[in-house]
């Protein structure tokens, strides 16, 4: 194992030192348009080394296991100019019970995900025979191991699994395109609800109606609120609070959302998209309240950040491939509400109902703002849903948005890493074609 | 060229099998506000093996380079599991090359690490001097690649591309109020671009500052000029996609609206794709399949000329294969992809256009923009309202969307002063992010252009 090795070698050179090891194997099975295209074998695996020396800290990264002398060499030659260290490497401590691998993966057959991407797209193309399919099953098999001068010594497998169905239909000369999936832990067993909603999409996106101008209701379902939690997301990563970038700076106990807004973080789940028994630095995951009724609670740090804030880390070090850990959410979940979606949607006497946006991200996130197309959204009228919406824009700031709640839906959906209910806002800005 | 590739080859059961290895050294620095929060190295080894069985692929990669022969089996198993009919690929001489591409001023990789992060020091307190900003995001990458390639069909081809880029923002803040603006510079010319930036910081600082003062614009329709790094985002994002013949080749209503000869704007709408530019962030040699690079006139003079393809897409469409196959490393199958695009320059001076317009909306630089071939995004860096053929009033969220097709047919004047932007994002496709591309065009002027806004 590489991983003794340089972190015999680190321990030589700096003061303290971590090394992370990671190898994965992901198998996507992909059908496009209509057939089965590719199958893939994807192994990946790389070493990264953190030091600390000097006071200041060092990183570097290969995926070249063959000399690891110049992974540290590089790593030190980092630490010259490294920020000074405001953290120490955490030892041994006892980790939560969380699961995050499910032997179901492991056995999963690739002959079976081809099966089932024939089989969902079958029973679209029953229901639309002009729709164009394209389905990517994948498994993925992951094995790391983290250990540091402090004593640490941990080792994870875990496995993940994700069905994705997209359909795109060109009728009357306009394009519709629906997509639905799960990603998660552990094998996804009802590939048939998804393909299910694509077939019902497409049926309710048949009829068109004209949207609304002005400020108007706005039901978000489950699967579109991640537009707007991913704002906030954003807003309480330790990092962007620490540089004063963002907008819930020094709001900590202060009520910034209506009371029924409950969020938090929580790595502990069973299964979930972003579960973890310990973060990216080893300290052992915990949920962490970030909204409670509305108030501020906590932001999300990780042991550097918020040595430099001088507080202590929430446990929510994420690592991307190969790169160093930063601050952020593992899995956000937001209560559930007490309103049936139905009692929502009946209260709406105009306005619409978005389950899908393009655009997200790409306004001034920092500023809590949002402004995107109506990717997949009806018309609401007097209760009742209505026809698709096109060429409209919903914008607002999502601070503002959480202030205005109409209602919360009384059922949580999982979509990936966030968990929510879906929720009506008022006086939602609409922006629609002539 | 190492003869274990071919060897490995060799035993492939397949209509068509290849080889990609891959070295790869990056250095990235980052500072963000006051802290140097990552300064590191990067280095990685990794392959691939690609077959192609009966019109279905396998693709296997790898960091482990052991046992090639082992990894050409598995691929061509996957693509037997997967094929069913025949195999397309439309011919290419096999290339046999060795090209090394130089950068034509100073290697990033002969810079000392204390240099780069000096530099990007320098910048950083240069932003954070100023009032008014709260804090500061500077960033540099340098990234060198060297690839092989080799096919069963004979191509060998050896390749280097050495980037170097550098991203400067600025955040404002007063209040709940938060504005960001950035510059970015990043493309295959070298370490120099990167240097000499310390002005770009000012002016970035200065637009940050200005945006806090901003009145969000008002939702609804405008005239827009877009200034050239939006219009060339426009013209990636809002039709370059679609000319990528992987959405249209099995798609026959798509392929009817993307009827070559068809009229997609007006007379003096011209946009091109040349990924054989000196030295910029998307050019390249050679595709990932070997195939040769050479620009591809997607519209001229208004009509729709020709789209980039894949060997797969052009010998299913019977077209010319253009050498867009592209992956962001090995560890991608190569799929259809821009490289350097383009809107052809025209007549109009920009203040002459800017008067003109009457009353309309200015929107300049590009956060972001997302199509799904039919309805596009882009969100505007800064913008200003024209009055009375002036430009007014600075706003802000500015957010355009409409109908690809029409906004095309909307564009009614074209400046004289073509602008490239590379950078250190990049495009993302089917999960391949970033691919490192340009994007080009001079002013452009489009009637009818609905704003998103409050």
């Amino acid at each position: 194992m590489p991983v003794d090795r340089l972190l015999e070698l680190a321990s030589r050179h700096a003061d303290a030192a971590e090394v992370f090891f990671e190898e994965t194997e992901s198998r996507p099975v992909q059908f496009e348009n209509n057939r089965l295209k590719y199958i893939h074998t994807k192994n990946r695996r790389a070493a990264s080394v953190r030091v600390i020396a000097n006071g200041r800290i060092g990183f570097a990264s290969t995926t070249d296991l063959s000399d690891p002398a110049r992974l540290v060499a590089q790593a030190m030659e980092s630490a010259q100019f490294g920020q000074e260290a405001k953290l120490a490497f955490p030892g041994p401590a006892p980790m939560p019970s969380v699961a995050v691998h499910d032997p179901a993966v492991v056995s999963f057959a690739i002959e079976r995900g081809v099966e089932l991407g024939r089989d969902a797209i079958a029973t679209v193309l029953v229901a639309y025979p002009d729709v164009l399919c394209s389905v990517e099953i994948s498994k993925w098999l992951g094995h790391s191991r983290l250990a540091n001068t402090q004593g640490l010594d941990v080792a994870s497998d875990a496995t993940a699994f994700e069905c994705y169905i997209s359909a795109l239909r060109i009728h009357d000369g306009g394009l519709l395109w629906v997509g639905e999936g799960e990603s998660s832990r552990a094998l996804v067993h009802d590939i048939e609800r998804y393909t299910a909603k694509i077939v019902s999409d497409i049926r309710q996106a048949e009829t068109e109606s004209a949207p609304p101008a002005g400020a108007f209701p706005v039901l978000f379902t489950a699967k579109a609120m991640g537009l707007l939690l991913e704002i906030i997301q954003t807003a309480v990563n330790g990092k962007l609070v620490q540089k004063g970038a963002s907008p819930l700076v020094g709001r900590l106990g202060e009520q910034v959302a209506d009371a029924r807004i409950t969020l938090a973080d929580d790595a502990t789940r069973d299964y979930g998209d972003g579960s973890e028994p310990h973060d990216g630095e080893g300290t052992p995951s915990r949920p962490t309240p970030l909204l409670e009724q509305g108030v501020l609670r906590h932001y999300l740090y990780d042991l550097q950040t918020a040595g430099v804030m001088g507080t202590e880390t929430t446990g929510n070090a994420v690592r991307g491939f190969a790169a160093p850990p930063q601050p952020d959410a593992t899995n956000l979940v937001l209560s559930a509400g007490d309103d049936p979606v139905a009692d929502l949607l009946t209260g709406i006497e105009r306005g619409l109902l978005v389950d899908d946006v393009i655009g997200g991200g790409q306004s001034n996130v920092l500023a809590g703002e949002f402004s995107v197309n109506v990717g997949l959204g009806y018309l609401v009228e007097g209760g009742q849903v209505h026809g698709r919406v096109k060429d409209c824009m919903v914008a607002g700031n999502v601070f503002e948005l959480f202030s205005r709640i109409r209602g919360i839906s009384n059922v949580q959906e999982t979509h990936g890493a966030i968990v929510t209910p879906a929720v009506c806002f008022d006086a939602v800005s609409i922006s629609a074609a002539e | 060229m190492d003869a274990s590739l071919q060897n490995a080859l060799a035993q492939a059961r397949a209509d068509y099998a290849e080889i990609h290895l891959e070295r790869r050294a990056t250095t990235q620095i980052a500072y963000v506000g006051k802290e140097l929060e990552d300064i590191s190295q990067f280095s990685s080894v990794a392959g691939s093996v690609r077959a192609l069985v009966k019109g279905g692929w396998g693709f296997v990669s790898f960091h482990s380079l052991d046992d090639l022969p082992h990894r050409v089996r598995m691929a061509c198993e996957q693509a037997a599991m997967v094929g069913q009919t025949e195999s397309h690929l439309a011919p290419v001489p096999p290339a046999v090359a060795r090209v090394v591409q130089a950068t034509v001023a100073t290697d990033p990789r002969q810079v000392p690490l204390a240099d780069k992060e000096a530099l990007a020091r320098r910048y950083n307190q240069r932003i954070l001097a100023h009032d008014h900003v709260q804090t500061s995001s500077v960033r540099y990458r340098d990234a060198a690649v060297q690839s092989t390639f080799v096919s069963t069909e004979g191509a060998e081809v050896e390749q280097e591309a050495v980037f170097c880029g550098m991203a400067v923002a600025a955040i404002a803040r007063d209040g709940a109020n938060v504005q960001r603006a950035f510059k970015q510079v990043g493309d295959l010319r070298g370490y120099p671009i990167c240097e000499g930036l310390d002005d770009e910081c000012d002016r970035v600082v200065e637009r940050a500052v200005a945006l806090l003062a901003a009145e969000p614009v008002q939702g609804g329709h405008y005239t827009v000029i877009a200034n050239p790094v939006l219009a060339g985002v426009f013209a990636h994002e809002a039709f370059g996609h679609l000319s990528e013949a992987d959405f249209v080749y099995e798609n026959p209503q798509l392929a009817e609206i993307m009827q070559l000869g068809k009229r997609f704007g007006p007379d003096p709408l011209s946009i091109v794709d040349d990924p054989t530019l000196d030295g910029m962030a998307g050019s390249y040699r050679y595709d990932s399949e070997g195939t040769p690079a050479r620009p591809t006139a997607l519209i001229k003079d208004g009509i729709l000329t020709s789209r980039l393809h894949s060997r797969e897409t052009a010998a299913r469409m019977g077209e010319e294969p253009t050498g867009n196959a592209r992956a962001i490393t090995c560890e991608y199958p190569p799929i259809v992809r821009m490289s350097n695009t383009y809107i052809e320059p025209r007549d109009w001076e920009f203040g002459d256009l800017v008067a003109d317009t009457g009353d309309g909306l200015y929107a300049c630089g590009s956060i972001g923009g997302q199509t799904d071939m039919e309805m596009f995004t882009f969100s505007a860096e800064e913008a200003f309202l024209i009055k009375d053929g002036r430009i007014a009033d600075r706003v802000r969220e500015v957010v355009l969307t409409g109908n690809v097709f029409e906004t095309l047919a909307n564009i009614d004047a074209i400046g004289n002063d073509l602008e490239f932007l590379g950078g250190l994002g990049g495009c993302g496709k089917e999960g391949q992010f970033p691919l490192r591309v340009s994007t080009g065009a001079p002013h452009i002027r489009i009637r009818n252009c609905l704003v998103g806004g409050r």
